[in-house]
């Protein structure tokens, strides 16, 4: 229970996908501009890890690692993933049409998102049972969502300030979003 | 070997359970959208490029039935898209005005060159020196940049004067609009036969020294036409197309030859 608890922090905060792992960067600074499109985009992410990490590891379970074809996992979790994607896409354009507008090209960019892909992976070569595959999710949706949350209120206050021309947009995102990385780091001494 | 065909089998399977569930996911969640479209949709090329400035066909398709955007923009579908979409969109009860670019000036731009110019050679650059390359602060200056942007070939470039442009090729988009540094093309009507071929705010006598065909603002053309539908403001003559009903007389009575006429 112990290290459940020890690896949900950790994955927040030490080994952050993001600043940690430099994953799903293309969400990451794409969506970041505004805090509600984060936090839409944060939980539209959350959701599809934990769907596709849980099929993907039963999947693993029950149908590669029985039939001994666990080199199709990479083929077959992009499979999964992918459809789960377009799931979300028409879940959202019924339910929340402001989101999926907000999202734009970016819900499909899911799809190609190393992040969950990583998660996926991660989780079926650690070897995790159920639980602790959907505590690793979730832990990773949550601090990709911090990772989000965190740079949309920067990026806010930064459309104010006066940043030279040449690193307005894109640049000054990246350079504060390595800072904040470096800043991460000093969580490290938690473990 | 079995090997091989397991796998096959798995992956077939798992594709197929997928794709039966979108499927299924996709009637239940569907979504009350205007049919138009989806017309419209299926009539766009569907290369996603974003070169009409939406992001992606269906953006695109959106504009055109919700907003009534124009549908001129996709530059990879050109004519026949633009004009299919046009009738579709006609069809449904709404009328398509067609519209062309026309320039306004007819000076000539090797004639008045200032000096040797040995610069990039785009209109945006030499536009960029000294105020430009030709003596005349506002025309056009020959490079061709709106004849090098226009996606359907209804602009030609001539030898020393502003292109010329076909109004059946020409679609309205406004590419050309915007390609030109010095603002000289408008869209307008395609009914209309007039225009003012300039754009010099100068008084008359400089306009005369450095243009055979410029604008000197002596107000004939207010006087002559029969609809009061052209103002001198600035120094220069201007058409308000809302009101011109193509009676010509001014295109008869300028001075210059300033106003020009199509047949």
């Amino acid at each position: 229970m112990k290290e459940l608890v020890v690896l949900f922090l950790g994955l927040i905060f030490v080994n952050n996908f993001v600043f940690a792992r430099f994953l799903g960067l293309c969400p990451y600074m794409g969506v970041s501009r505004k805090m509600t499109d984060s936090i839409g985009m944060g939980l539209a992410v959350i959701f599809v890890l934990l769907l596709s990490a849980v099929s993907a590891w039963c999947i693993q379970t029950y149908v590669l690692l029985p039939l001994h074809l666990e080199f199709l996992q990479t083929i077959v979790f992009i499979l999964v993933i992918a459809t789960l994607v377009q799931l979300v896409e028409m879940v959202l354009m019924k339910f929340s049409p402001a989101l999926y507008r907000a999202l734009g090209i970016y819900l499909p960019l899911i799809t190609t998102n190393c992040i969950i892909l990583a998660v996926a992976l991660i989780n079926v070569r650690e070897g995790n049972g159920l639980l602790k595959t959907v505590v690793t999710t979730l832990g990773a949706g949550l601090g990709f969502m911090l990772a989000l949350v965190l740079m949309s209120s920067i990026r806010e206050r930064l459309d104010t300030t006066d940043v030279p021309e040449a690193l307005k947009g894109e640049p000054i995102a990246f350079i504060v979003a390595g800072l904040i990385a470096i800043a991460f780091m000093g969580f490290s001494g938690m473990m | 070997m079995t090997l091989l065909i397991v796998s096959i089998a798995i992956l077939g399977l798992l594709g197929l359970l997928m794709g039966v569930g979108l499927g299924f996911a996709s009637k239940k969640l569907a979504l009350q959208t205007d049919p138009r479209i989806d017309l419209v949709l299926g009539i766009l090329p569907g290369a996603n490029c974003g070169a009409c400035g939406f992001s992606g066909c269906f953006q695109y398709a959106k504009s055109i039935v919700e907003d009534g955007v124009s549908s001129g923009l996709c530059t990879v579908g050109s004519r026949e898209t633009a004009k299919k979409i046009a009738d579709l969109m006609g069809i449904q009860g709404q009328s398509v005005v067609k519209r062309t670019a026309r320039i306004h000036c007819g000076g000539d731009f090797i004639k008045r060159q200032k000096a040797e110019y040995e610069g990039v050679p785009t209109c945006m650059a030499a536009s960029l020196v000294a105020g430009g390359t030709i003596q005349c602060g506002y025309g056009c200056l020959g490079f061709g940049d709106c004849v090098n942007v226009c996606a359907f070939g209804a602009m030609t470039s001539r030898e020393n004067l502003p292109p010329v442009i076909d109004d059946d090729l020409c679609t309205a988009c406004g590419k050309c609009v915007r390609a030109c540094p010095r603002n000289l093309i408008e869209l307008i009507p395609a009914e209309k036969l007039t225009v003012v071929a300039c754009s010099s705010r100068d008084k008359s006598s400089l306009v005369r020294k450095v243009c055979d065909v410029g604008c000197i603002a002596c107000g004939l053309c207010v006087k002559k036409c029969p609809e009061q539908a052209i103002v001198v403001t600035d120094n220069l003559a201007r058409i308000r197309y809302d009101s011109c009903k193509n009676a010509g007389e001014c295109f008869m009575v300028c001075p210059t030859k300033c106003i020009q006429a199509k047949k």
